[in-house]
């Protein structure tokens, strides 16, 4: 029977907070990484062309249909032998970190070009075409009037991945990466393990209040981004009394 | 001043403008009357590049352009010089009165910020709206949003406004306000193609009226003309069908 003691639990928190960092770092480059594959793939699909749809969409059905273990041993051992050559061995000396990377941006490049549809579908056709008509060009127009209408209705998609991906370090520890997960089981590992549900627990009281404190936050952005929805929401509201007030009267 | 000629639109097999020409000088207040499908919308969709059109070209203040050019810069420069007032309004939703107003002018002409809210505050002031500047278009009743929509066109100072449909989304109640502020406009020589199916504002306040029907002009002229000695009998029967229910003496 394994002892819990808050000593350890205490041992591995601190020990494992830091790599944080390491968490952090291929979150963020793979959601921006990411993020410019799927607007790629999006403007592909919504190309005139059939070759880019084609293309676009293989991409999409291919990357989904691989379980997220295989894709990524995939590129670990697949791609520098891929590349071949002098180059292929010196890809091989890359730090493991740049293939979680590369993993992670091929997989929400496939996610976030749906989302980023979903997004500028969302978005009357009649907002474009009114930037237009006062002048701006495509990319102002963009710009000012349709992002921002976008990102509030990409921002609870882009949480949730986000959350998701830093879960997903889980799997980056198959390959040796030392996020807080692989961090936690060094470790472990360094006392036999024979302190693993402490180090359970400890994991736990990471990732618990982190992705509290981003989902907050995620919520916090959105309603920054978005003065005009708070102000239609009380419009409503205030048309609801006044209404109300009417029939009563 | 802005002169079309013979343009011509197909979607697919369905050709609906079959080569419309006209003119408006400096000024004019031409309203384009015309059964639902006639292609009045499309017309004016094209002369915003909002549509490519298959053939036809179009005069602007000394500037010819074709009509089907696919250039982004070319359609960009004409359409500094037009604005457009929609049916459905599409005040930008993310805006507020003010700033609908104002994009036009910081953005698209790189204007400073106070001369550009200078101005935004003249045009919403104008259309009676100097009391909303920071309402959002949620919180703007339909007539309200549309007179927003059409002080954003003023404040580019555009040589043509485009109206199309402007009151047909409204309720009843409302039309008249949205009317009161193109007949204001038009008192001060605005020059307007006004798409509408309200007879009345188009026999008082138009200096020309256009009868479209097929996708061709069937017949044009001064208001008076039209709408007392139509020469041709479609002109005639689709007068007919819309006068009937309307106050209307010769
Ligand atoms: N984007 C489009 N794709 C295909 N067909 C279209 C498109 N826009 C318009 N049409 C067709 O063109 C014809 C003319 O339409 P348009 O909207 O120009 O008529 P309208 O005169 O403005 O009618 P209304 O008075 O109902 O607004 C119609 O038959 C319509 O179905
Ligand atoms: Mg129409």
């Amino acid at each position: 029977m394994q002892k819990i003691t808050l000593e350890k639990i205490i041992y591995f928190f601190t020990g494992s907070v830091p790599a944080l960092g390491v968490t952090f770092a291929y979150v963020i480059v793979s959601m921006i990484f990411g993020t410019i594959i799927g607007t790629g793939l999006y403007r592909m699909k919504s190309s005139h062309s059939k070759v880019a749809g084609f293309l676009a969409n293989l991409y999409v059905t291919v990357v989904r249909c691989t379980p997220s273990l295989v894709m990524l041993f995939l590129v670990f051992y697949g791609l520098p032998l891929l590349v071949g050559g002098e180059a292929g061995a010196r890809m091989e000396e890359w730090p493991i970190l740049t293939f979680v990377c590369v993993t992670f941006s091929i997989f929400i490049g496939a996610s976030s070009s749906e989302i980023i549809r979903a997004a500028v579908e969302a978005v009357p056709a009649g907002q474009a075409e009114a930037g237009l008509s006062v002048g701006l060009s495509g990319m102002q127009t963009f710009r000012y009037v349709t992002l921002p209408q976008m990102l509030k209705n990409a921002m609870p998609n882009i949480g949730n991945t986000v959350i998701l991906l830093i879960k997903e370090g889980a799997l980056a520890y198959t390959i040796g990466l030392r996020d807080v997960l692989g961090q936690a089981y060094y470790l472990s590992g360094r006392e036999m393990n024979a302190y693993a549900v402490s180090m359970y627990i400890a994991l736990t009281l990471i990732y618990w209040p982190l992705t509290i404190l981003l989902e907050h936050l995620f919520a916090a952005f959105e309603r920054a981004l978005t003065p005009w929805e708070r102000k239609g929401k009380r419009a409503a509201l205030r048309r609801t009394a006044e209404g109300g007030a009417k029939y009563a009267g | 001043m802005l002169s079309v000629r013979d343009v011509h639109k197909s979607f697919g097999d369905n050709h609906v403008l079959k080569g419309v020409s006209f003119d408006v000088g400096e000024g004019d207040v031409v309203a384009v009357l015309g059964a639902s499908g006639s292609g009045k919308t499309t017309l004016l969709r094209c002369l915003e590049f909002f549509e490519h059109a298959d053939s036809g070209s179009m005069e602007i203040d000394g500037l010819q352009v074709d009509l089907t050019t696919h250039s982004a810069r070319l359609s960009r420069s004409i359409r500094q010089k037009t604005a457009f007032v929609f049916q459905n309004y599409n005040l930008f939703n993310n805006k507020t009165a003010l700033e609908n107003v104002m994009l036009g002018l910081t953005v698209a002409r790189k204007m400073d910020r106070a001369s550009a809210r200078k101005i935004a505050v003249a045009a919403l002031t104008k259309v009676g709206l100097g009391e909303r500047l920071d309402y959002y278009p949620c919180e703007l009743s339909g007539g309200q949003q549309q007179r927003v929509g059409i002080a954003r066109a003023l404040a580019v100072n555009p040589k043509v406004i485009f109206f199309d449909e402007p009151t047909s989304a409204l309720d009843p109640e409302l039309v008249g306000e949205v009317l009161g502020t193109i007949r204001q406009l038009a008192a001060e020589g605005t020059t307007m193609v006004v798409v509408t199916h309200e007879m009345s504002f188009a026999r008082d306040v138009a200096t020309k009226v256009i009868y479209m029907d097929g996708g061709v002009i069937v017949e044009q002229g001064r208001p008076d003309k039209i709408f007392t000695r139509p020469e041709n009998e479609r002109t005639r029967r689709f007068l007919a069908r819309y006068l009937q229910d309307f106050d209307y003496n010769i």
